[in-house]
């Protein structure tokens, strides 16, 4: 099997404080995985791992069999193109349209002659591209919108789009779906997944919601303290395990 | 293809639009081509051979006097300097920062003034409340403002140079003359920043003490004052730096700065003094331009009003 | 503390200038002084030497202005972008290696220095030396705005783009996007609203330059403002001062709309 993402007993330390404790993971080229925890129990850090936002303390990052910590600034730039991000705060450009922060986006489209280009005359087929992913978003319409005056469910979906745009082969998300609706986010969480996929491509989601995690992925990932607690598939997952996850939290609750 | 970008057109037509920043664009552009193609920028009077001729002499020149055609010798560099620059850097370089200090000090007092003028929620029957009731009343309260606002942009539209210059045939030569010259201009430009600053203000606090029956002057003292006095001493200390570049070249025109003594070198043909001379405005002026950002970013990071360097004119 | 310093200062100021000594109504020609002002109401359309229309001289006043200016702007905007990018915080901060880091800070403050030096000369002094050192030339005056003008394009984009928020920027790079295309896409956006505004405001003062490049002979607003002074027409002279003041109002006006504008999203 080929692995996207391999963590090998990874710890970060921001300030004397353990976000994550040997972590070790492999997660392979078509999976889709979920990371679920409470806030602080090192999701995030985990997932900024991959693009080498975050550097490890101890241990080794593998992202698609290439050591992050070996790799020349150019090589890791090659390598970063092959990822997507959803950040929590969506990394999009609110100064922009939303076209502009999709073609932004494009792996392939780097040089000057693009940007020139893309900025003027964007080609067709890519704009296509782009508004056939926003409409089976539910957000075909923002396509020469500002992306500052979209809703906060919408930019999400937007941040959305622009991850798919990239094509990735390893796809990151962190809380992709926290402000959007319950049935908004079944769907959006539904195509992410399948295009991914159809594709070939891994998905590392994080997640507060249980039954998402159950009902959509191969796997899920239990984080406390930035320790894995469990890391099994969804259907060996029990109450307890929820249990062990959450215990002695204050009202079972995430404020994202 | 072309079926599936119809709806995409239809987005692309109605997508939220800037017109008017999008025709001075395009008139901007218009104009920069025109001005390079046919703005007669490419006629020379003089033909090109004169031309080179000119400044090969022009840099042989900037090298001190004693020491054109010859090696460098410092003995005789330290006599040019002591002898012809030395004696007059001192009162050179304090009569143009003096000329500046006052100048500045001056236009910021008239600025404050007459911005209270100028200022829109200030001139209200009710002040920051409401307008007054009646259309007379409101056009009549309107009329102080807009004859201070068109007064300032009287002061600031001709420039300081142009100012000393016209001065100059009334007041004769002397101090006075450029520090009218500046404070003038400056002063256009203070008062509308100062009244500017007063409309800009979030009014929630204006508004509470004027409805606890605060008078217009009790408002200004307690309320606008306060509020207002780091932006103004940081829009003061930037329109100070200014007041120096301008005071170095009012010289020219004759006035006591340190433009007199490069005009002096200029006109007797001793390019290696104007040289000099020029050096030493420019170091002038980078010296106070340092002062003036250290106490600035001072200024700014006490009073936490952030104000960009775009919203200073 | 600050209001003492000033105010030391101002005092000392005016004793060394001995402005107190020399109060400014002395030499006041009161005749000359009335006879300027009363000429304010009566600004002539005709020349009061030779009877002909002054119209062709209000033309070439505002074109040749209106030229200066903008080729000094046009030349000064993309050196200002240059310098002002090039001083910019954020290129070097990313980079893996030391010795890269150190050259870049190099690099930085080279650009600092250039931009400083350029600016500390006033445009008339600029325009001095380039018509001492190449004789009177319309490229003297061109040279004498851009220069000046962009060190000080220079500094301000620096300032600006060093205060804008740095998460696209980053974020892009973190991406994999070229630094060319983080820039386009992660930086423009935010400081572009800026940027223009501020070399907007910039071109009203090349105009000012511009007029007053004209009492070295360049044939701008100041040359027919210095000559109708010096042979004392004055109501010639408001004519041209009228001129000045309208461009300067006209500016002010389409600047404010463009700034009321450009804050609305899109």
């Amino acid at each position: 099997m080929d692995v996207a993402f391999e963590t090998d007993r990874v710890s970060v330390v921001f300030g004397g404080r353990r976000a994550l404790d040997a972590v070790s993971l492999r997660i392979g080229a078509d999976e889709a995985v979920a990371v679920v925890g409470r806030s602080g129990a090192g999701k995030t850090t985990l997932l900024r791992l991959a693009s080498a936002s975050v550097l490890p303390t101890e241990g080794g990052v593998e992202v698609f069999g290439e050591p992050l910590a070996e790799i020349s600034m150019r090589q890791l730039q090659t390598l970063r193109r092959r990822l997507a991000t959803v950040p929590q705060d969506g990394a999009l450009v609110g100064e922009l349209r939303v076209l502009e922060n999709l073609l932004a986006a494009h792996p392939h489209r780097q040089r000057w002659w693009h940007l020139l280009r893309d900025s003027l005359w964007p080609p067709p087929s890519e704009v296509l591209r782009a508004h056939g992913l926003l409409e089976s978003l539910g957000v075909g319409d923002t396509l020469y919108l500002p992306t500052g005056s979209l809703s906060g469910g919408e930019a999400q979906r937007v941040a959305v789009a622009r991850a798919l745009f990239r094509r990735p082969g390893l796809l990151l998300a962190d809380e992709p779906v926290a402000s959007v609706d319950p049935t908004r986010a079944e769907e959006v969480l539904a195509l992410m997944l399948d295009s991914q996929r159809r594709r070939g491509g891994a998905t590392v989601v994080s997640l507060h919601q249980p039954e998402f995690a159950s009902a959509f992925f191969d796997r899920v990932v239990g984080l406390r303290d930035g320790r894995v607690v469990f890391d099994t598939s969804p259907t060996e997952l029990g109450a307890e395990d929820w249990a062990a996850l959450y215990r002695g939290s204050q009202a079972g609750g995430e404020a994202s | 293809m072309s079926e599936a970008m119809s709806p995409i057109r239809r987005l692309h037509r109605h997508r939220p639009r800037r017109p008017f920043v999008r025709g001075s664009a395009t008139l901007m552009l218009v104009t920069v081509v025109a001005v390079w193609w046919g703005g007669g920028l490419w006629s020379a009077p003089t033909p090109g051979v004169a031309r080179w001729e000119n400044l090969r002499r022009f840099l042989t020149e900037l090298r001190p006097y004693p020491l054109q055609g010859r090696d460098w010798d410092l003995g005789l560099a330290w006599e040019w300097w002591s002898e012809r620059i030395g004696p007059v850097v001192v009162e050179a370089s304090l009569s143009t920062l003096a000329l500046a200090v006052v100048a500045v000090a001056a236009a910021a007092a008239g600025g404050w003034l007459v911005s209270v003028v100028a200022a829109r929620p200030l001139g209200w029957k009710d002040p920051f409340l409401r307008p007054s009731r009646s259309r007379g009343m409101r056009v009549l309260t309107a009329v102080p403002r807009y004859a201070t606002r068109g007064g300032l942009v009287l002061l600031r539209g001709i420039p300081v140079y142009v100012w000393a210059f016209l001065l100059l045939g009334i007041m004769g030569i002397g101090a006075w003359t450029a520090v009218v010259a500046l404070a003038i201009h400056n002063a256009g430009i203070l008062g509308r920043l100062f009244a500017e600053g007063i409309e800009n203000l979030p009014p929630a606090t204006a508004q509470r003490a004027r409805a606890e029956g605060a008078a217009r002057s009790a408002l200004w003292v307690w309320t606008l004052r306060p509020q207002l006095e780091a932006r103004s001493w940081i829009y003061v200390f930037y329109r100070f730096e200014t007041c120096v570049r301008e005071s170095t070249v009012l010289g020219l025109l004759g006035l006591n700065s340190l433009g007199w003594f490069i005009q002096d070198a200029r006109a007797g043909q001793r390019l290696d003094e104007m040289w000099a001379f020029v050096l030493l405005g420019s170091g002038i002026i980078v010296a106070s331009d340092l002062m003036s950002h250290e106490i600035r970013t001072r200024l700014r990071r006490s009073s936490q009003s952030q104000s960009s360097a775009a919203s200073l004119p | 503390m600050i209001w003492v310093g000033g105010l030391v200062a101002v005092a000392m100021a005016s004793t060394y200038l001995g402005l107190g000594a020399d109060l400014p109504w002395r030499h006041l020609r009161w005749e000359q002084g009335r006879e300027f002002l009363a000429a304010a109401l009566h600004p002539t359309l005709v020349s009061e030497e030779t009877h002909r229309s002054l119209f062709a001289d209000l033309v070439q006043a505002l074109r040749g202005t209106v030229v200066f200016a903008v080729a000094g702007m046009s030349l000064a905007l993309p050196l200002g972008l240059l310098l002002g990018l090039g001083a910019w915080d954020g290129w070097w901060r990313e980079s893996r290696s030391p010795l890269l880091r150190g050259l870049g800070r190099i690099l930085r403050s080279s650009a600092r220095t250039l931009a400083a030096a350029l600016r500390s000369v006033h445009e008339l002094l600029w325009a001095m030396l380039w018509l001492s050192a190449w004789g009177l030339s319309p490229f003297a005056a061109v040279l004498a705005i851009a220069l000046p003008y962009a060190g000080i394009l220079a500094k301000v984009f620096t300032e600006l783009a060093d205060e804008a928020p740095r998460r696209p920027y980053q974020a892009l790079r973190e991406g994999g996007a070229s630094q060319a295309a983080a820039l386009r896409w992660g930086l423009l956006p935010q400081v572009g609203a800026d940027f223009s505004a501020y070399a907007f405001y910039r071109f009203e003062c090349a105009l000012r330059s511009a007029a007053i490049l004209g009492f070295f002979g360049f044939p701008t607003a100041g040359y027919y403002i210095s000559l109708a002074f010096e042979n004392l027409h004055y109501r010639e002279l408001w004519t041209f001062l009228y001129l000045l003041l309208a461009m300067a109002a006209v500016m002010e006006s389409w600047s404010g709309r463009l700034r009321l504008e450009s804050r609305r999203c899109g």
